[in-house]
């Protein structure tokens, strides 16, 4: 039974995968323009329904961590985590955010700065202050919360309960062995479905900003065969990682990662206009804590209701189809953590490094844009990969550092694919921990295979407003995973006598009976 | 143990179900009624319910049951309260009377606010017909069950219930209500103890908790065997409320037996508890045990 439906899993996931390639190769206009009218209707009839899910994440979270359910283990009782917070902070920021704020630690704040919402002047200081708050609202709290929920379920049910890790997994306490049916098989499929095709848009546009800088160091136009000896490199280079294991390659090009991500950071404090940044982190900080309620909530429905369309809801959107993905790859990293260390870590962490970093680079960038006039807003509204790389022409070391984000855009994207590639596998594997090489291996081909068909036929973006299709049902699955967690969490307490009660004894008495296990 | 009762009546009750009432209070061992009616208007027209109620008195008394009357004034689930006080009643018996949702969250109902103030036992009684009669049957593997025969109507005592389920939660209000189900002389031919559960978050917990309740539900089944002819044990997973409510539909029960539970959860402060809504849900008669 188990066999068959870890080959269902797989083989519909394959079909799905040239189901919706093939037309964005042969007629991506075509599948641009139904992408496009069905993103457009969700957001449009459903967007205040992301606005407050993401918001109710966010207070689950704080719910579970602060009640006495925070004490609860995601593993045994007696289980330590498994990797040092630094490894797992590292892996939490590779999985999480990555690519992506690379790409727009620039590029947020100058296209906030330069389109904002109708009421705002473009080009104002007040654009600008809105530009920052809203890059720390869009990468801050809710897009981790969002995660948290994720993992959390998948690790509970999983490490905990000893199911296997699958997101149907989390559903038994609502639906029982049904998880073991189409119920659960549909479930996992839209996980597979959201993730790949998440990935491969995010792949997609790392390998354009990799050329794109490579054009920038080394003086030669970004063309499609340079971005596909991009992909290849990368592929080669992930394929190598994924088959070494979670617990090697991901973690040591994760930490490797931080390290040059601070670096980067580092340089830019320090070289760039110091005062000013820490000026906009502070103020920004400001604005985002007394406005937090306010912006977790506003669907602007008399104004700027179509830039919140675009933007807030988007992203909303984006991170929600994002969310299986990291949401098992992070449940995986964290065994033995409690619930109240993994919401805290999750939610402090990551997001004050996420602050920082638009500070500096957002801050870094006006400040160059205002007292140098370099024209950055104006050239990200014409390619958004190129924002970074202009920044550093207002600074000393160009080269060197346009090579080490190149670097870092890199590993960013080896560690993205390792980890999707893990994750897509042990999804169709069954929930396996350690699934088989094949898998990873065809699973790493399709990933690379379809972000390089795609970019040269152009159905990139219709690809990712397919992925972010999957959102919405996503969404109703994730608020159902909160009562399965809830109810699972309240079962423990009631029945089992918490976590110093009989299950963990159970566990206790395994463990001294099968030590190695 | 159900010896003594407190029965508030607003006179309106027709005499078919207030005899039928009587006859299935005199079922569960009762020997002293108290009619009570609750009127704060004129003299005059408290004399008139007075006699009202003393009519009314005689179908208790005809069961063989020492029957006394009160009228009293002030709020009506206050003053029942504190007339079982007073009297020292073993339980209130309530005629029910159905109301949709819109009305008794409008309008309020006297019943639903005792139901919520009041700490005693309490039989809601849910008439069911006059042409309903029983007999008992059993089937070829042996199952007793209840067989309804309208052309029997009349020949037969219709109040006494037949099929008693025990709804049980398998924790506390088992202690309480076990010495009612062995000692009251309910003669009821089947009982049925129904748990329903909320599923575990593993299916290895969930096999184990299933056999866990398994054996809770064999021992009380031993406990009751003697005044039973049948006992069967149900075990579900699901909701609460809905489960107990259709599994009582589907066994035909006559009633419905429910203990308080001391510990209220606080989404039940909201939304009322399981012995509060049960009576809305159910097409039996319910007895809570506090």
């Amino acid at each position: 039974m188990d066999k068959l439906k870890n080959n269902l899993v797989f083989v519909i996931s394959l079909f799905m995968v040239l189901v919706f390639t093939v037309p964005g190769v042969f007629r991506p206009d075509i599948l641009l323009d139904a992408a496009t009218w069905i993103h457009g209707q969700i957001l449009e009839l459903f967007g205040w329904a992301y606005l407050v899910a993401a918001f109710l994440f966010v207070v689950f979270n704080l719910f579970l961590a602060f009640s006495k359910y925070g004490k609860v283990k995601l593993g045994k009782q007696h289980e330590k985590p498994q990797f040092s917070y630094f490894g797992w902070f590292s892996m939490l920021f590779a999985a999480g955010m990555g690519i992506g704020l690379i790409f727009w630690g620039v590029a947020e704040p100058m296209s906030h700065f330069l389109n904002p919402p109708e009421h705002i002047n473009s080009g104002s200081g007040e654009a600008a202050r809105f530009a920052m708050q809203y890059s720390f609202f869009h990468w801050g709290i809710q897009p981790w919360a969002i995660y948290i929920v994720m993992s959390l379920c998948i690790a509970y049910f999983s490490f905990r309960r000893g199911m296997p890790p699958l997101i149907s997994s989390c559903f038994y306490p609502l639906i029982g062995d049904r998880i073991y049916g189409p119920t659960g098989y549909l479930i996992d499929i839209l996980g597979v479905f959201a993730t790949l095709f998440g990935i491969v848009t995010s792949l997609g546009l790392g390998a354009m900003q990799i050329t794109s800088g490579l054009g920038e160091v080394f003086s030669f136009q970004a063309g499609y065969t340079a971005m596909l000896i991009v992909i290849g490199v990368v592929t080669i280079l992930f394929m190598i990682s994924t088959i070494s294991g979670v617990d090697k390659g991901i973690q040591i090009l994760s930490k490797t990662n931080i390290v040059l991500a601070i670096t980067l950071l580092a340089f830019l404090l320090v070289v760039g206009p110091t005062v000013f940044i820490l000026n906009i982190f502070t103020n920004t900080i400001a604005d985002f804590a007394s406005g937090f309620l306010n912006m977790s909530l506003s669907t602007n429905p008399f104004v700027g209701y179509e830039w919140t369309q675009s933007w807030t809801l988007f992203y909303w959107a984006w991170w929600i189809a994002w969310a299986p993905f990291v949401g098992l790859f992070v449940a995986s990293i964290s065994r033995g953590r409690t619930i109240s260390e993994f919401v805290a870590g999750a939610l402090i962490v990551p997001v004050l490094l996420t602050f920082i970093w638009f500070s500096a680079f957002g801050g870094s960038a006006f400040h160059v844009e205002m007292t140098q006039e370099a024209g950055i807003a104006e050239a990200i509204a014409d390619d958004v990969s190129v924002g970074l790389f202009l920044l550093y022409e207002h600074f000393p070391l160009t080269p060197v550092l346009s090579i080490i984000t190149i670097l870092l855009l890199s590993v960013f994207f080896i560690t993205s694919a390792d980890s999707a590639t893990f994750v897509m596998s042990m999804m169709t594997s069954g929930g396996q921990l350690y699934p088989p090489l094949w898998k990873k291996v065809t699973w790493g081909l399709v990933i690379s295979g379809t972000a390089a068909v795609l970019l040269y036929a152009g159905g990139l973006e219709a690809l990712q407003k397919m992925a972010i299709t999957a959102a919405l049902p996503f969404t109703v699955i994730m608020l159902l995973m909160c009562m399965s967690l809830f109810r699972g969490l309240r079962y423990e307490f009631t029945v089992e006598g918490g976590p110093e009660g009989e299950k963990a004894k159970e566990y206790i008495e395994e463990e001294i009976r099968e030590p190695d296990r | 143990m159900l010896k003594t009762t407190v029965v508030p009546l607003n006179l309106k009750e027709p005499e078919e179900k207030l005899k039928d009432l009587a006859g299935f209070v005199s079922h569960f061992g009762t020997k002293t009624v108290y009619l009570m009616h609750v009127y704060s208007g004129s003299e005059e027209e408290k004399e008139r319910r007075v006699s009202v109620l003393k009519e009314r008195a005689v179908l208790f008394r005809d069961r063989g049951m020492s029957t006394e009357t009160e009228i009293r004034s002030g709020a009506i689930a206050g003053e029942i309260c504190k007339a079982a006080s007073e009297r020292e009643a073993d339980y209130i018996t309530i005629l029910w009377k159905k109301k949709n949702i819109v009305r008794r969250t409008i309008l309020t109902s006297p019943d639903t606010d005792l139901l919520r103030i009041c700490s005693y036992s309490t039989l809601i009684f849910k008439y069911r017909g006059p042409d309903r009669i029983r007999e008992w049957v059993r089937d070829k593997d042996g199952r007793g069950r209840d067989n309804y025969d309208k052309a029997g109507a009349g020949s037969a005592d219709t109040s006494q219930p037949g099929t008693i389920v025990y709804a049980t939660d398998c924790k506390r209000a088992d202690k309480k209500v076990l010495p009612y189900l062995k000692s009251v002389p309910f003669g009821a031919r089947e009982l049925h103890l129904l748990h329903v559960r909320e599923r575990a978050p593993d299916p290895e917990s969930d096999r184990k908790r299933k056999e866990e309740l398994s054996d809770k539900l064999d021992e009380m089944a031993e406990q009751c065997r003697s005044s039973y002819d049948n006992i069967e044990k149900v075990l579900l997973t699901g909701s609460v409320r809905r489960r107990i409510a259709g599994e009582t539909r589907a066994r035909n029960a006559d009633l419905l037996v429910i203990g308080r539970n001391d510990k209220v959860r606080p989404m039940d402060k909201v939304l009322g508890s399981t012995a509060e809504s049960l009576p809305h849900q159910t097409h039996c008669s319910v007895l809570i045990i506090a």
